[in-house]
């Protein structure tokens, strides 16, 4: 399979709504290929705060901090399906004050960690023992120590002896050495180059330029643990090897192999793939509860980390004809031979859809608490597997809709969306992909009948003529096509970059893709290629 | 205000709801204490998805017969008024097709047209921050964000509108939105303290962090001219918060150390949605009584929210039920929730008219909006929006009454009569005038 430019989604052409969106989507153009004529443009990144996940995760790794303290930061506003685009991410006092109040409570924590900690281990954070309360040559290993591990580079002398007066200033309050650590802690923790993955400006007279070494460390950490760099990568960026391709590609490959990269499971698939429609979702059947959401979301990880952990082709995220039960997902599919709380790769049973689209993951979220969504579950395909999402309903849509008989079969209801051509455009995509999967009801379990009663037909006919006969074929087709390779390689790009594609990220898109293609597009190879990529190493100068 | 001992009270949690002890005059902040005239505050209530429009409608113009769905007000009837058709422009669709639950949000306080993109975010300023601007320096907290909902776990909040449309209200200017706090313990920490707290301890942990609020200061200047335009937008958000905080520490260190203090018990972290909402709500009662703030917003569920399980007896998605089609069941299930939503405002206004704010009652000093980002949930418009306005004003708003606005009225007639009150000037976004009905 190779990847081609220009190709026009053969469902998305029908959606014509969504094609040279002004927004500047990478909706394809027949201009593509000119661009990618010079060197692409790797486009430029607006400062990121941390998202309230990385920094948990960020407190977690400099410290050992073991609160979660997520619920004391204001939700991050969510864009492009993620939750860590730059562009949206605000800061307001209500942020400030959590970081300021945590940085004070977090350092205390850590301190009594320190002193209680088994002899002969290290200390996270109380690297010397002062040896009287004025002791500036102790403080300064511990919180010049502590703040360039925060601020994921050297300190500038300014700032050394900025930390500096914390001490002097904490003595004159009263205070003794430990409160005046926790001020020194609690100052780089509320710090904006801590707070903000800061990329300086070079000054360079270029349009592009290279990502500084220390912010190079940085978007990789963030990428593939959604942590702080740890002190080898820190050190191959202050050594300078880092910018060199061959370790900055072994640098991705050993945080790949680390435990923390289960955040590219738990943060970045899990955004993908729709747990977050999950866990928002609210059915009202008596057998759902906690532990059948959780089992569902346990599904759908452990298909994405099978697929990180053995390079699994990406496009088999569609396709897969095995997956990963535990008991209690076992007993919801109807699989016997299954127990206990550990997901086990099975063989998928006759009749269940390969991949995420077969997942009650998937089939629960986009559903209403009662009954199936057709349109979600045609929708979500549109936007998280071919990356071609429906333009926005029109606003007079309720004077549209006609009459609507409620018992009469979804595929008749919905065929009202085709009289006016305005959502027909869209619907005629997205409403046959969801039919063929009304086999599966509200939870994801299979049925013949519909919420009243009527016999499911599940054969989907698009609008250019395809036509499959049910949803086996049909997540089989698209698992084939190359924009769903496209695709992922778009939403790769967006958690990684924090920013919308643009057209002009088309050519590095694609070659990503290109490098990854011995191994049919393999979701580790993909990772890899992307940390090494020109968007991901490289930047505008002039914004 | 136990900040800087956060771990205990994750730990051991609180003692129970969150309870205002007997106000002692050495408890008010000097700012509070007996003026000449008390000063007023403004508190805006956001309900997600509308109303069921039969049983919200009220009888005609005059004296205030309650509609079904407003029965729980009954016994705060003479502190209230309903206004009618009432219409927020900003919120309809233009020519931007749907969206209407973000756009209704985000223009639910600024009536601007907010700019349709997941990513280029631009609203516009909203009402509670003009009036914010013209108490600034006066209270310890400038303005006050709150709601219920911690942000929906998908990423495309609404029709290619980015969440930040749909989970905020409340906008510094076009491209700042405030959020806002989720958690009533977290709120509870901004301004109370616990009865075996020492205030001059307290005081002394302010100045700690003033310290590191210096530094940080200090930091942002340096890294600023070494950033970009758009990462200087980003940077200018995180300075203006500090700025923000350092104000507000010196005002609750002289507070402290002068001997005025709120002191309430800490609320139950955690609990069902009635309990954080009854525990936000006595945070807000709890934060106007001692005059910690005098502009609040809260949203109850975030633009277009789809939650269930909260109102007795219904299990079905609030956003879901909005658009009842008709269906018999559907309206009577919406129509639970719209009631279960006035249930709790009644409480607030019966938590205001009980509360001594040292001048008074507060529902004498206090002018609350209650609205939706949308008029009838099943036909997402903006017009005939179900608006409450609870409180007296210091004497400028009778209460009982049902005020009908000639129909598509802006509500931004009613916002400018806000401003206004506080020499904040007489026109807001669109406004056409003010809604002298209200003070007359």
């Amino acid at each position: 399979m190779r990847l081609t430019l220009a190709v026009v989604c053969a469902f998305a052409f029908a959606c014509s709504g969504t094609i040279g969106d002004p927004a500047g989507d990478i909706s394809p153009s027949s201009n593509d290929a000119a661009l990618c004529n010079g060197p692409a443009d790797p486009g430029r990144v607006t400062m990121r705060r941390l998202s309230r996940i990385e920094y948990r995760n960020t407190l977690r790794d400099l410290l050992g901090d073991d609160v979660d303290r997520i619920a004391t930061l204001p939700a991050d506003d969510r864009a492009l399906g993620f939750d860590a685009i730059g562009d949206v991410l605000s800061t307001s006092i209500n942020h400030l004050t959590a970081y300021v109040d945590n940085g004070f409570d977090a350092a205390l924590r850590a301190m009594a960690r320190d002193r209680a900690r088994p002899a002969g281990t290290a200390a996270r954070l109380l690297t010397c023992t002062p040896q009287n309360q004025d002791d500036i040559t102790c403080f300064r290993t511990i919180v010049h120590g502590f703040a360039k591990r925060a601020f994921r580079r050297p300190l500038t002398d300014i700032e050394k002896t900025s930390l500096d007066s914390a001490l002097t200033d904490t003595r004159a309050d009263g205070d003794d050495f430990d409160m005046a650590v926790q001020v020194g802690v609690a100052t780089a923790l509320s710090s904006p180059s801590f707070i903000f993955r800061v990329e300086a400006q070079s000054g360079a007279a270029e349009a592009v330029e290279a990502i500084g070494p220390f912010e190079l460390a940085t978007r990789l950490s963030y990428f593939i643990w959604s942590s702080t760099p740890d002190d080898a990568l820190l050190a191959a960026a202050e050594n300078g090897s880092l910018k060199t391709p061959t370790v900055l590609a072994a640098e991705a490959q050993r945080l790949l192999a680390d435990p923390r990269a289960q955040s590219l499971v738990d943060h970045f698939a899990a955004q993908w793939l729709g747990l977050g429609l999950l866990a928002d979702a609210e059915p009202t059947a008596a057998e759902f509860d906690e532990e059948l959401r959780a089992a569902m979301a346990g599904e759908t990880k452990a298909l994405f980390k099978y697929a990180l952990e053995h390079n699994v082709p990406v496009a088999e995220l569609f396709s897969a004809a095995y997956t990963f039960v535990n008991g209690r997902l076992a007993e919801h599919y109807g699989l016997a031979d299954v127990s206990g709380d550990q997901f086990q790769r099975v063989a998928l049973p006759p009749g269940r859809v390969p991949g995420v689209l077969g997942h009650a993951s998937y089939l629960t979220g986009t559903s209403h608490p009662d009954k199936t969504s057709p349109v979600k579950r045609g929708k979500f395909v549109l936007d998280e597997v071919l990356c071609a999402p429906p333009a926005a309903p029109p606003a007079d849509i309720d004077e549209k809709a006609g009459e609507v008989d409620p018992n009469a079969p979804k595929r008749a209801q919905l065929a009202q969306h085709r009289i006016d051509p305005t959502c027909a455009s869209c619907h005629m995509v997205m409403d046959p992909i969801g039919l063929a999967f009304e086999g599966f009801d509200n939870l994801g379990k299979p049925r013949s009948k519909d919420e009243k009663g009527n016999v499911v037909d599940v054969v989907a006919e698009l609008p250019e003529g395809e036509r499959y006969a049910g949803p086996v074929p049909l997540a089989e087709a698209l698992a084939r096509k190359p924009e769903t390779v496209a695709c992922a390689v778009e939403k790769i790009a967006t958690f990684a970059l924090g920013r919308a594609m643009k057209r002009t990220d088309r050519c590095s898109l694609n070659a990503i893709a290109e490098q990854t293609s011995a191994s049919a597009y393999g979701v580790t190879d993909l990772v890899v290629a992307m940390a090494t990529s020109r968007p991901f190493t490289s930047r505008q100068t002039n914004q | 205000m136990r900040r800087w001992q956060l771990s205990r009270r994750t730990f051991l949690r609180g003692t129970g709801t969150v309870l205002a002890l007997p106000l002692l005059d050495a408890m008010i902040p000097t700012a509070a204490k007996a003026q000449a005239t008390p000063p007023l505050r403004f508190l805006y209530y956001y309900v997600p998805c509308g109303k069921r429009v039969d049983t919200w409608s009220v009888g005609p113009l005059g004296s205030l017969n309650l509609s079904l769905t407003l029965q729980p007000l009954a016994a705060v009837r003479s502190h209230i008024n309903v206004i009618s058709n009432l219409w927020n422009y900003g919120a309809t669709a233009q020519a931007d097709g749907a969206g209407d639950h973000a756009r209704g949000t985000a223009a639910f306080l600024t009536c601007a047209h907010p700019n349709k993109s997941d990513t280029d975010i631009r609203n516009g300023v909203s009402v509670d921050q003009i009036i914010a601007a013209r108490y600034a320096g006066q209270t310890q907290i400038r303005s006050l964000q709150l709601g219920l909902e911690s942000g929906g776990n998908s990423g495309n909040c609404d029709s290619g509108y980015g969440c930040a449309y749909s989970n905020n209200v409340s906008w510094a200017d076009a491209t700042t939105p405030l959020s806002k706090i989720t958690d009533p313990l977290a709120a509870f920490n901004q301004f109370v303290l616990e009865p075996d707290e020492s205030a001059l301890a307290a005081a002394h942990a302010l100045g700690r962090r003033q310290r590191v609020v210096d530094l940080v200061r200090a930091d942002a200047k340096r890294l600023e001219t070494r950033l970009g335009v758009r990462d200087k937008q980003k940077l200018d958000q995180y300075m203006t918060s500090v700025d923000e905080l350092d104000t507000r520490l010196t005002s609750q260190r002289s507070d402290l150390e002068g001997g005025a203090v709120c002191q309430g018990t800490a609320p139950v972290a955690g609990g069902d949605t009635l309990v954080r909402v009854r525990n936000m709500i006595d945070v807000m009662v709890l934060a106007m009584q001692c005059d910690v703030t005098r502009v609040i917003t809260y949203m109850r569920g975030n633009g277009g929210s789809g939650r269930s399980g909260f109102a007795p007896g219904v299990a079905e998605g609030h956003h879901d039920l909005s658009h009842h089609e008709g269906n018999t069941y559907k309206l009577d299930q919406y129509a639970k929730v719209n009631t279960w939503d006035v249930q709790q405002f009644a409480y607030l206004v019966q938590r205001m008219a009980e509360t001594d704010d040292g001048n008074g009652k507060l529902i004498d000093h206090v002018l609350a909006f209650y609205s939706s980002e949308i008029g009838d949930g099943n036909a997402h418009n903006h017009d005939r929006l179900p608006v409450i306005v609870a409180g007296h004003a210091n004497g400028q708003v009778t209460g009982g009454r049902h005020i009908v606005a000639p129909d598509r009225t802006p509500i931004a007639n009613l916002f400018a009569t806000m401003t206004n009150m506080v020499g904040g000037g007489n026109r807001f976004a669109d406004s056409t005038g003010l809604l002298s009905a209200l003070t007359s």
